[in-house]
């Protein structure tokens, strides 16, 4: 179309998608222009800086696991959807604490079910066991969590976070404010009939300072909020319950580049403080930044368990279309 | 950028953040003006009659005597009665619109009881027996769609409207068969009076009122300070955040219905013994349809269910008086009380949305 004469206007967050496309580059932020630059003389760290209005990093740390213990092992994990198709079939893995277990598969191919399997959202077919570890190596036998709700889950000791896919359907409450939002994993906690509100709102006040979410105020309704903010209150509340197993789901999907990065950042704290971490994503670069292992899916299926560190893109491709190698 | 010719329209409408409560009542003292206006073009061409005497005789309608003003508030807490009834099931987005049919239930056990075991029991005993069995009749018949919604995921519109017709067959039954042979059945017990509640300031249905009165702060409590409550309202906004939070959700969904219906029940009762001492099919008196009107408007906040509930008790008061005081037709009476109705559920949009003209924008 451009050699016909006609005038393109592209509008996206993927900075490599410009630079690969476009002639010019004009920049937007919170509703004001920015400038314009020629392509040919912009990078992302120039386009990243005029979105955000500050310098920021664009190089992923990756940090050494240090001392990884065991705390997930997930055997022969089956997923019948309620129509009676597979959706996932034999998944085995161990996830280990100070890492980073990236997952990487074409969407649909059981990413979504897996995790919530995990997470006791899915029943699991007989014959699978997802075994978690409050002790490695400690005289506490491992916890099974195949069988049980959430709930069970976590007054049984489990420590699990999950930052689903489905923020506001499924993560949080859009119309209740980020007070409403910490009380819903803790508010059965304490006796009694009645709900307590102090906590959750303090928790409320801390995240908005630590994360900086924007918003008019604890009790303003989260799906008032931008796409990033309401993450960041999602995150932020996932990991203030000191998880020592973290699962999200295309975490950052949706959100702008500063956003994303503090996301990245986040996790990788996380991790340091030996937190496992299990990171659903679909852009294969930041897989290959972030995580120390990426487990591949395809078609319901384990195809393969690389070396974040060693794999090449289009390896990682060819295991998401089909390609199979077991270490 | 400004030779640029922008084409606006010349009407925006753009959701607002939050009206403030100066807007509100700025809004909603707006629609009452328009209304009132619109009414007197109304009445003076049409009917010809002087809108402000009739204002004064619609006013009279509810605030005439003192007798009067007892009525309307006698029922209008039979209708925020059933609304409160309404409230949880609403929040949690399970359509109830059997109310009718749970207020039924529980007056017809009442009155089965008022009938057979009036003079058996001793009147606190009897009182006892009425309120249980009035309020587990309105909760079961709340829990049968309910068992079912949660169980098959049925859709509890139609469940519940079906209900509706279940309970008015059985009291339809029940009176021909506690009528025998009589035209019609009549107040129940005229003889002891037994089942019926004891007159408190000077009238019995001021138990009622006092009752409701309680219910009010009740349910406003429940709603939003107990778990309870914050399941209900987790549940109403999304089942899979429910179930990510480990929210039991098919119990949550039938122990609010038993709720929802043992309100229901509990009213029935009430009207029966406070209010109409007999059973009829027409008892509930379309309360369990207009409630959902009510706790709709007052987004399940009970206090503001109170005073739409007033509004509407008002409204339907002064049409009845216009309408024996004119000697008008019923239906003019119900146009001018409708024409208020509709400006004050107007105004709602203007509370909710914004409207921008083309020339705000040139100006500024």
């Amino acid at each position: 179309m451009k050699a016909d004469g006609k005038s393109v206007v592209i509008i996206t967050h993927k900075l490599h998608e410009v630079l690969a496309i476009s002639d010019r580059v004009s920049i937007l932020r919170k509703g004001e222009y920015v400038g314009s630059v020629k392509t040919a003389e912009a990078d992302e760290s120039l386009l990243t800086e005029m979105m955000v209005g500050k310098k920021v990093a664009l190089n992923i740390e990756r940090p050494e696991p240090v001392n990884p213990v065991k705390r997930l092992e997930v055997r022969n994990i089956s997923v019948v959807s309620e129509e009676g198709v597979s959706i996932l079939s034999d998944i085995s893995f161990d996830v280990y604490g100070g890492e980073i277990l990236g997952i990487a598969g074409v969407s649909g191919n059981g990413q979504k079910e897996l995790l919530e399997a995990i997470a006791g959202l899915q029943p699991v077919a007989a014959g699978g066991s997802i075994k978690y570890y409050n002790e490695p190596g400690g005289s506490e036998p491992p916890m099974e969590v195949v069988g049980k709700n959430p709930r069970i889950i976590r007054n049984a000791g489990i420590h699990m976070s999950f930052v689903p896919e489905d923020r506001l359907g499924m993560g949080l409450v859009g119309s209740m404010g980020m007070t409403g939002n910490m009380m819903l994993k803790s508010y059965d906690r304490g006796r009694g009939f009645l709900t307590d509100r102090k906590k959750p709102q303090d928790l409320a006040e801390s995240i908005m300072k630590e994360l900086g979410v924007v918003t008019p105020g604890v009790n303003t309704p989260v799906s008032r909020l931008s796409g990033g903010n309401v993450q960041k209150v999602l995150v932020g509340r996932e990991i203030s319950e000191s998880p020592i197993v973290l699962m999200t789901a295309y975490a950052v999907r949706g959100l702008d580049i500063n956003t994303s990065y503090t996301i990245y950042d986040l996790l990788n704290r996380q991790k340091k403080k030996g937190v496992a971490v299990i990171y659903v994503g679909e852009d294969l670069d930041v897989l290959l930044e972030l995580c120390d292992r990426i487990l591949v899916l395809c078609g319901g299926r384990v195809s393969g368990i690389l070396d974040g560190r060693k794999a090449a893109k289009e390896e990682v491709g060819l295991f998401m279309s089909g390609g199979r190698r077991i270490e | 950028m400004s030779d640029i010719q922008i084409k606006e329209p010349l009407i925006r409408v753009v959701k607002r953040d939050q009206a403030s409560m100066r807007q509100k009542i700025a809004a909603r003292g707006a629609a009452i003006l328009l209304a009132l206006v619109l009414d007197a073009l109304f009445i003076f061409f049409v009917t010809g009659l002087n809108p402000f005497s009739v204002y004064g005789v619609m006013f009279q309608g509810t605030f005439g005597t003192k007798v009067r003003f007892s009525w309307a508030v006698r029922d209008l807490v039979s209708l925020l009665c059933v609304g409160i009834a309404l409230a949880p099931a609403f929040k949690m987005k399970f359509w109830n619109v059997g109310a009718e049919g749970q207020v039924l239930m529980g007056g017809l056990m009442t009155a089965l009881i008022m009938v057979y075991w009036g003079d058996r029991l001793p009147a606190p005993a009897l009182f006892a027996v009425m309120l249980l069995t009035s309020v587990a009749a309105g909760a079961v018949w709340g829990l049968v769609p309910a068992f079912f919604k949660a169980r098959w995921k049925t859709n509890e519109t139609l469940f519940t409207l079906m209900m509706n017709y279940v309970a008015t067959s059985f009291v339809a039954c029940a009176v021909n068969i506690m009528r025998g042979q009589a035209s019609s059945l009549g107040k129940l017990n005229m003889g002891s009076h037994a089942g019926w509640f004891p007159t408190v300031f000077g009238q019995r249905y001021n138990i009622n009122i006092i009752v409701v009165l309680i219910l009010t702060f009740a349910m406003y409590f429940y709603l939003k300070y107990t778990k309870h409550g914050y399941e209900i309202s987790v549940v109403g906004e999304s089942e899979n955040t429910a179930r990510y939070a480990g929210i039991n959700v098919a119990k949550v969904i039938m122990r609010t219905m038993a709720i929802s219906g043992a309100v229901s029940g509990l009213c029935g009762f009430l009207i029966v013994c406070g209010r109409d001492q007999t059973i009829s099919t027409t008892t509930a008196g379309g309360n369990g349809f207009t409630a959902i009107i009510v706790a709709w408007l007052a987004k399940f906040n009970t206090f503001y269910m109170a005073l739409i509930s007033f509004l509407l008790v008002f409204l339907q008061k002064g049409a009845a008086e216009i309408a024996s005081a004119y000697s008008l037709n019923d239906y003019a009476a119900s146009i001018i009380t409708g024409i208020i109705l509709f400006c004050i559920l107007g105004s709602e949009f203007f509370i909710n949305y914004r409207v921008i003209f083309r020339r705000e924008r040139r100006a500024k």
